[in-house]
């Protein structure tokens, strides 16, 4: 029984982390228990050994390899950023400009600009990027979302009132875009 | 990690978020000789523990802006390390690490850049850490990322248990355990 209650006080003191009143029950023991001696003395050597050898070289280069990827990093988000970002302003943009196009504008113009926008809008998606690529397929088919809830648009969509509100509805579909983006980046890159 | 702190690491931090590519080198430089150690000793690849460590920067380096600069960043270093690590472990492929050739892989030895040491002498410790290796290879991941830490950071148990997440009497007997196997397992060269 008192070499039972011995061990884990043995690694105590090995790690300097025992009580001041175990320390004296243990050096009683350890006066008259040769075995507990010795686990003692083995048990010093293991964490000698353990101590000496534990730690190892990083292979050569390693530093280095981690601040490229790093950089890496830091470009890719930086592009996958300004991808969304511009995604978005461009939408907005083309709503602005068609729906504008309703209050004077020749129609084919504003027609013109709403099919090119939406083509630089896809062309976007196809970047070799993956994280963003999915919330740019987004923004990129607002647009023809909401020219779906407004037939006629781009030419018949005149009203002041209406153009503020889908530019507001652009404003707010790209905020929430990076909002979303940002909490997804971090909750994948929970530590 | 109880290696020496940076100077003024909230400083650092808030250069790395600045984007100072000096700074996070600074970060590295510092940590990664600790890193990699623990990352090698729970693994037993150098190539695992190779992308193990450049994991735990990366996420240390997008994570940035949510730490708290006041705090030093070696025992979040050290967090971001053992999760890295023991999750790595849960999900290393089995398979793959049955069938692996033992010496298919480059000794870590290799790697070491002491000009002063002769082969033999690398010859040995190779043998010695490899003997090691293949001791912590049969315990369980808690028990050794326990004595991981203790050994290649010099932690006390209760900085073991914080960065472990678990109660200290539980690390301690995790500690107990490894230990005593570790002292069987290398009876013979004690």
């Amino acid at each position: 029984m008192s070499c039972e209650r011995a061990l884990p006080l043995l690694y105590d003191l090995a790690d300097s982390e025992i009580a001041r009143d175990d320390a004296v029950w243990l050096a009683l023991h350890l006066a008259s228990c040769r075995a507990c001696a010795e686990k003692l003395l083995a048990l010093q050597r293991v964490d000698s050994v353990l101590a000496e050898r534990m730690t190892v070289a990083p292979p050569y280069g390693l530093a280095q390899r981690i601040l490229e990827s790093a950089e890496n990093e830091r470009v890719v988000r930086r592009r996958d950023t300004l991808w969304v970002g511009l995604a978005a302003v461009i939408a907005a943009a083309c709503l602005a400009l068609a729906l504008a196009g309703g209050r004077g504008a020749p129609s084919s113009v504003a027609a013109s600009i709403w099919e090119r926008g939406s083509l630089i809008a896809h062309s976007l998606t196809s970047l070799p990027s993956d994280g963003p690529r999915e919330l740019i397929e987004q923004a990129s088919g607002l647009p023809e979302a909401l020219a779906h809830l407004w037939p006629g648009s781009p030419s018949s969509a005149g009203s002041p009132t209406l153009l503020a509100v889908m530019v507001a509805l652009q404003l707010l579909g790209s905020s929430w875009f990076l909002t979303l983006r940002k909490s997804r980046r971090r909750e994948a890159n929970a530590p | 990690m109880t290696v020496e702190r940076l100077p003024d690491e909230n400083a650092i931090v808030e250069r790395i978020l600045a984007g100072d590519r000096e700074a996070f080198a600074a970060v590295v430089s510092r940590y990664h000789r600790i890193v990699f150690s623990v990352a090698y000793r729970m693994t037993g690849s150098p190539a695992e523990a190779e992308d193990l460590c450049q994991e735990v920067f990366l996420r240390a380096f997008r994570s940035f802006d949510r730490f708290d600069s006041r705090m030093p960043l070696g025992p979040w270093l050290r967090k971001i390390a053992c999760n890295r690590a023991l999750n790595h472990l849960r999900h290393r492929n089995l398979e793959r690490r049955i069938l692996r050739e033992p010496d298919a892989e480059r000794p870590i030895e290799d790697e070491v850049t002491d000009n002063a040491e002769g082969p033999e002498q690398r010859l040995l410790r190779s043998e010695r850490s490899d003997r090691l290796q293949r001791a912590l290879d049969l315990l369980p991941p808690l028990q050794r990322l326990a004595v991981t830490l203790k050994y290649v950071e010099g932690l006390a148990t209760p900085e073991i248990a914080a960065a472990m997440e678990a109660p200290v009497n539980t690390v301690k007997t995790w500690l107990l355990r490894a230990r005593e196997r570790l002292r069987q397992e290398l009876a013979d060269e004690l």
